[in-house]
Formats: structure tokens, sequence, C-alpha cells
């Protein structure tokens, strides 16, 4: 086969990473237009439309021609990564929406912002596409530098800078960790390539001390993405510092792509779980109950959020942990898979929710207040039901209340580490997840039960912000993901063509 | 004969500085530096493991190259992160930029 | 083996004695007669304005990093320019097709820079650079040394050697 030829096949296996970059790219190019005047309206649909291209186009492609490897080996399309994909897309699209309306009622709308989302997005497809580990660690940043840029959008406000400052060193320092594991790797396979270190793996690399340290660094680099305890420092003053939009498109982005990056990482280190299974057990049972413990003494909503999702990683990794079976015998190689296609779908409600409750957030703030606490949310359910109720929804998702998608995905998780036989971790995972429904349950209190302390507004709503905003972007948002949540809650077969990875 | 143990003795001693250095300076930049310190590491034992395990191997040129891009960028954007802090909080001490808590 | 490094070794030594000795020597023999104007920094001939621990303008900053970025994409050049000289005419004309979507998509980022105004020094409406006229009128006003009667502040380690 010829170069060219060749070369054809492998750019149609990334052509959702293409039109993010092309879209991207225009936007930039158009910067200067975007700005201001009446070319600024054209940002958010240029974005949105970025996002919901590279959806259809990996919606296409996803009838033929899986499971090839690209780029001789650096890049794949399997799987794992379509139903990935599909999720990170996913949420992309709606944070494009939920920044739309944010941005523009805060003053902060600039067409770089939507750039800078396509393109970490294509960072995070790369990510979960890599076949290599240095192509792996290219996503991670690519993905990372948008998400540290998106935190400090907010240039003059002293919160946002913080955010950006901490989550850039503590993430600069992660991606220092891996690429030090990704060189210690080389010297153990000779090679970054999954398929080599498989085979190194398989000739005993992880009983060596440096592929010990390989492998544990490269987990701790993939854990503090994720948020995982004791790597979860940054989470609660990124979530609370970063713009809300932004808060909502880097909690899921990040989740995604690097739980997926891990899920293959782990897969592919199987035959090694000896060395690392101990220790993501370990990060896992003590993410899900630090995260749940410190979530309950939260009032900022933001930081309640970055708590438990501190605790929903906790949950993803026991589906990491599942990969560790994957050489157990027939059942555990069943955990595996269904490890892997729940973790998908755990990550496509955790997505839908927190964009969700985010964009309710993003719905109540206005030029001069940011809705963070649970005192802005007082009330919600009598002075406007339509946004009170669609957050009591998001809550139970994140719950895992039966009857939403929340619950569908954690079951999926608990179910295939049940298959696996590690009752210890379900255990925990059930225990703390009953433990998350108390402080869930206190937002939905403050929404419900409790009095409004603003005085009941006006028809108009409230003041000079109180313009309809059910037909704007984040209105849109929370539909849809209100919908999807219900939908996939009573439905969760309607989507499985989608999102069931196949080995 | 000087042999690849002692280019890793020598990449781990900077990656131990620059670990060290990231945990305990209080400047932003330096922590910064030193990050960048622990990311040369890594780029001089992927020159060190080609030398002497893969020397046909073309892989880690590569490798130290989409290293460096990749410190350059980090490097853009911390000091772009670095410059705003500056200007809201009027300095760069990890110690005094602390609104956030919780 | 490491024989064969001895001979630097020597020429490192011989090379450190030399100039050990001719900086030890000038400071031993050398007259000295130091004067005020003999110890302002020397600025081609210039009298030298304000300390040289200035703020420098935020744009000094901007231009390094933008030059950063560009210069090091074009460290990927290198390994283009080598593998080109190995392929066939049609490989050629696709390694150079790949290049040119390479170095197109750095010119869309210098369009972005230009287009956004990162590279202009400013006209006088332009925001930032009234920031940089501000600054400007809020240093010191400038002396000179030799017109003014007032003492030439001097370094205080030139302070110490007087």
């Amino acid at each position: 086969m010829g170069a060219p030829t060749q070369a054809i096949r492998d750019l149609s296996g990334i052509l959702p990473i293409l039109v993010l970059w092309g879209v991207a790219l225009v936007i930039l190019l158009g910067a200067p237009l975007l700005r201001r005047g009446p070319g600024s309206r054209l940002a958010a649909p240029l974005g949105g439309a970025g996002a919901l291209g590279a959806l259809l186009v990996l919606l296409r492609g996803s009838s033929d021609g899986f499971g090839d490897t690209l780029f001789a080996g650096a890049a794949l399309t399997d799987t794992l990564y379509s139903s990935g994909a599909f999720v990170l897309l996913l949420g992309g699209f709606l944070s494009v929406l939920v920044a739309q309306t944010y941005l523009r009622s805060r003053d902060l709308e600039k067409p770089e912002y939507y750039a800078i989302m396509l393109l970490s997005l294509s960072g995070a497809l790369l990510m979960m596409q890599a076949n290599d580990l240095i192509v792996l660690f290219l996503g991670l940043e690519l993905m990372s530098f948008g998400l540290y840029v998106l935190a400090g959008f907010a240039r003059t406000d002293a919160k946002s800078d913080e955010a950006a400052l901490k989550y850039f060193l503590l993430g600069a320092l992660a991606s220092a960790l891996m690429l030090y594991g990704i060189m210690l790797t080389y010297g153990v396979a000779a090679s970054t390539e999954l398929s080599n270190v498989q085979s190194a793996v398989a000739r005993g690399a992880l009983k060596e001390p440096m592929g010990i340290a390989a492998a544990l660094l490269l987990v701790i680099g993939l854990c503090f993405k994720i948020a995982a305890v004791p790597f979860h420092q940054w989470s609660p003053d990124v979530y609370e510092g970063a713009p809300t939009s932004a808060t909502a498109f880097l909690a899921t982005t990040a989740k995604i792509g690097a739980i997926v990056a891990f899920l293959r990482v782990c897969d592919t280190i199987a035959g090694g779980y000896h060395t690392w299974l101990p220790a993501i057990r370990a990060i896992a049972i003590l993410s899900m109950i630090v995260g749940n413990l410190i979530a309950i003494a939260q009032t900022n909503v933001k930081r309640m959020l970055a708590y438990s999702g501190v605790a929903h990683a906790g949950y993803l990794l026991v589906a990491v942990a599942c990969m560790g079976f994957r050489l157990m015998g027939t059942k555990g190689t069943q955990a595996s898979i269904l490890a892997m296609t729940g973790a998908v779908f755990y990550l496509l409600a955790y997505a839908l929710a927190l964009i969700g409750a985010f964009g309710v957030l993003a719905y109540l703030s206005s030029r001069d207040k940011d809705a963070q606490t649970l005192n802005d949310l007082r009330g919600l359910a009598s002075s406007q039901p339509a946004v009170g109720y669609a957050m009591v929804l998001f809550m139970l998702s994140l719950a895992g209340i039966p009857a939403t998608a929340g619950f569908i995905g954690k079951w999926q998780v608990f179910y295939a580490v049940l298959t696996g036989g590690d009752v210890a971790l379900a255990v925990t995972m059930a225990l703390t997840s009953a433990m998350g429904v108390y402080y869930y349950l206190r937002v939905v209190w403050y929404i419900v039960f409790e009095e409004s302390a603003a005085p009941k507004p006006s028809p108009t709503g409230h003041g000079v912000e109180a313009r309809p905003r059910a037909m704007t972007g984040v209105g849109a948002a929370i539909t849809i993901c209100c919908i999807a949540t219900i939908g996939l809650g009573i439905l969760p077969a309607a989507i499985s063509s989608f999102l069931t990875v196949v080995r | 004969m000087i042999g690849l143990p002692y280019y890793l003795v020598v990449g781990s001693i900077l990656f131990g500085i620059g670990a060290f250095g990231t945990v305990t300076r209080r400047n932003a930049i330096a922590v910064l530096l030193s990050v960048e310190l622990m990311l040369n590491a890594a780029n001089l034992n992927f020159l060190a493991f080609w030398r002497f395990l893969t020397p046909a191997a073309m892989e880690p040129h590569l490798f130290v190259l989409i290293g460096l891009t990749v410190a350059a960028a980090e490097a853009a954007i911390g000091l772009a992160i670095v410059l705003n802090v500056y200007r809201e909080y009027g300095t760069v001490n990890l110690d005094q930029i602390a609104e956030l808590r919780g | 083996m490491l024989g064969r490094y001895i001979p630097l070794l020597v020429a490192v030594v011989i090379a450190a004695i030399i100039a050990g000795a001719m900086v030890v020597g000038s400071l031993i023999l050398g007259p000295k007669k130091p004067t005020r104007f003999k110890e302002t920094t020397y600025e081609c001939g210039m009298t030298p304005v304000g300390s040289a621990r200035d703020r420098f303008p935020i744009r000094f900053y901007l231009v390094a990093m933008l030059f950063i970025i560009f210069d090091v994409e074009t460290v990927f050049l290198y390994p283009w320019a080598v593998t080109f000289e190995l392929g066939s005419r049609a490989e050629r004309m696709f390694l150079l097709t790949e290049m040119g979507i390479f170095v197109g998509i750095l010119l869309i980022a210098y369009f972005y820079v230009v287009g956004t105004g990162s590279l202009e020094w400013g006209t006088e409406d332009d925001a930032s650079s009234k920031a940089l006229g501000k600054a400007k009128a809020a240093r010191p006003p400038i002396r000179f040394g030799n017109e003014n009667s007032g003492p030439v502040s001097l370094p205080s380690g030139a302070r110490k050697a007087a």
C-alpha cells in the first residue's frame, strides 16, 4: 500500500479529531471578527457545530473499520474508544450550550473559549485512541492545557486565576511524573507501544523494580487527572474558582478522557496485576470514603460536587480495578468487559447529571451574582419549579437512585466487580453510595422544602437579568440532560448499541 | 566506559531535585522550573535508553522532541497564568495566593 | 577507557590556571584610581538612566512566550528534513504536503496572533500602550549625571570597592 492511501486510511480513523481541529482553527482565524459586534453571536454556534460535527462523524464511522491500528500502531479505533468518544463529544456539546449562556451573562464571552474547548476535546479523543504511551501523554497534555486556560478564563477574577494556577502546577507535576513513568516503561519494554508493553509484562517486566516504578508513576499521573484520593487536593479549589461553565466542562472531560485511558492502560498491563491492583484498590476505597465524607461538610455546591467527583472517581476506579481480573479465568475476563461497558455508561450518566447541575447554577447566575452556595438554591422549587426539579433530578442521578441513569451506571459497575469476585470493593461501593445519598438529598431539601430567602420574584423574574432563559443554550442543555437522565434510567438499552464495549 | 546506570542516576537525581523543588518551593515560577527539570530528566533518560538499549530505534529522538514541545507549551501557559495571578494578587508566593479554602 | 580524557582534563586545568592568573595578576598589578564616573555602568558610552532593576512592560513577556512556541515548533522540521531525503519521488510529494499542513497550522496561529493585536506595540488609542505610557510617567525623573550636580547613585558593590 502506498503512503498516500495509507495516510488517507489513517486520517479517516481520526476524523472526529480533525473536525474539532478544523473548527477550532476557523474560530481562531475569525477571532478578530467574532470578538465583538454582530459576529460575537456566531462563536458559540460554531463551537457547538464543531462538537456536534465530530459526534456525527464518529457515529457515521462506527459502522465500519473498527479494531484497526492507525499511524503505524500509534493510535487505534475500537469500541472502547468509540463509546468513550460518544460520551465525551456529547458532554462537550452540552458544555458549549451551558457556556453560551453563562459566559454571556457574566460578560466573559470570547471566541477563544470555544476554540480552546474544541482543542481540549480533541486532546481527550487522542488520549482515548492512543495505542502508544507517548501518544497518550500527548493527548493528555493537549487536553490539560486547554483545561488550565479555561479554569482561568475569568482573568479579572482572583479566584479564577488562583484556580488556574493550582490546577496548572499540580497538573504539570502529574504530567512530569507520567512522562517519567513512560520513560521507565521504555527502559523495560524497549517500546512504548501498548502491544509491546503487554508482551513485556507477560515476560515479567512488572516484577522488576523499574517496571514497578513505571506502573506506579503512570497510575499516579492518571489518578491526578481524575482527582482520586490522595491526589485530589486541587479539585475543590479548581471547581470553585473556575467559571461555572468551565467547571462543568473540565470535570467531565478530564474524567472521561482519563478513565478511558486508564481502562486501556490497566487492560494492557493486566498480566502484572499483582503489582498495581492493590494500589488501585486502595486508591478506589480511599476515594469513595474520603470524597463522600468531606462532601457532607460543604455548603458551596461547586465544592460539594468536587468532593462528590472524588467519590465518583473512586467508583470509576472500581471499574478500572476490574481490568486486573482479565487473566483470572473466564469470570474475570467477563468482569473486565462488563466493567468497561459499565464505566462508559457510568461516565455518560455522570456527565449528564454533572453538566445539568452546573447548568442549573449557570442558569441562576447573572452579571453580579454567581450562584454557588446552597443558599442560592433555597426554595428554588417554588420560585422556578422547572429548574428546581431539574436540579433535584440531577442530584438523585448522582446519588444513584433507581429510575435515573446514575443508578444504571452504578449498578453495572457493581455487577462487574461482583462478577470479578471482589466482595470488599463491592461492599465499600454500596456502603459509600448510601453515605452519599445524604448530602445529595440535602440539596434536594434546600430546593424543595426551604423557604426562598429572597422575596418572591415578580412575574418577569428578578431584576435586570430576568429575561426568559429557557430558550437560551443553558435551557436546552438542562432539558437534554433531564430527558436523557430519565430516559436512560428507564430504558438503558436504548443507547447500548453505541456504548457496548466488545473485546 | 560510562554506562547506562550513570545516565539513569543523573536522570533520577535531576528528577529528585525537581520533585523536591516542586514540593518545597513557594514561588510559583520556581515550582514551574522544578517541573521542567523533571521533564528534562525523563528526556535525558530517553536518550540514554536509546544509546544503550535500542540504538537502531528512532522513536526516543521523537519522544524527546515531543517532550520538549510539551514543556515549551507548558511553560508558555504557566507563565501566562502566573502573570494573571500576579496582576490580581500582587505576588507569586503560593502561600499568599489562598482565597479558595473550605 | 577514561585515560582518553586525560589530555582534555590537562587542557582544562591549564586554561583555568592561565585565566585565573590573568585575573589575579591584574587585580594585584593594575593601577586603581576609581572616580565616580568610572564606577557607573558602562552602557555604550551613554549615561546610565535609572536602576537596572526595572519592571518591563508586560508586552515583552508576551512576545517572549510567542517566540518560544514558534521557535520550538521548528524543531519538528529537523526530523522531517532528514526523512525527506530517504523517500521516493511520490513519497516526497506526500511529505511535502504534510509539512505544508503543519506550517499552515502555524501560519493560522500567526494570523491569530496578528489579528488579535498581540504584536502591536501600540498607537496611542491602544489601551495597553496607554498603560505603558502610564508606567513611563510613574518612573522617577531621568537624571543625567554629568549635567547634574547631584550624586550619581552607584551600584552597591562599586561603592564598597571605592
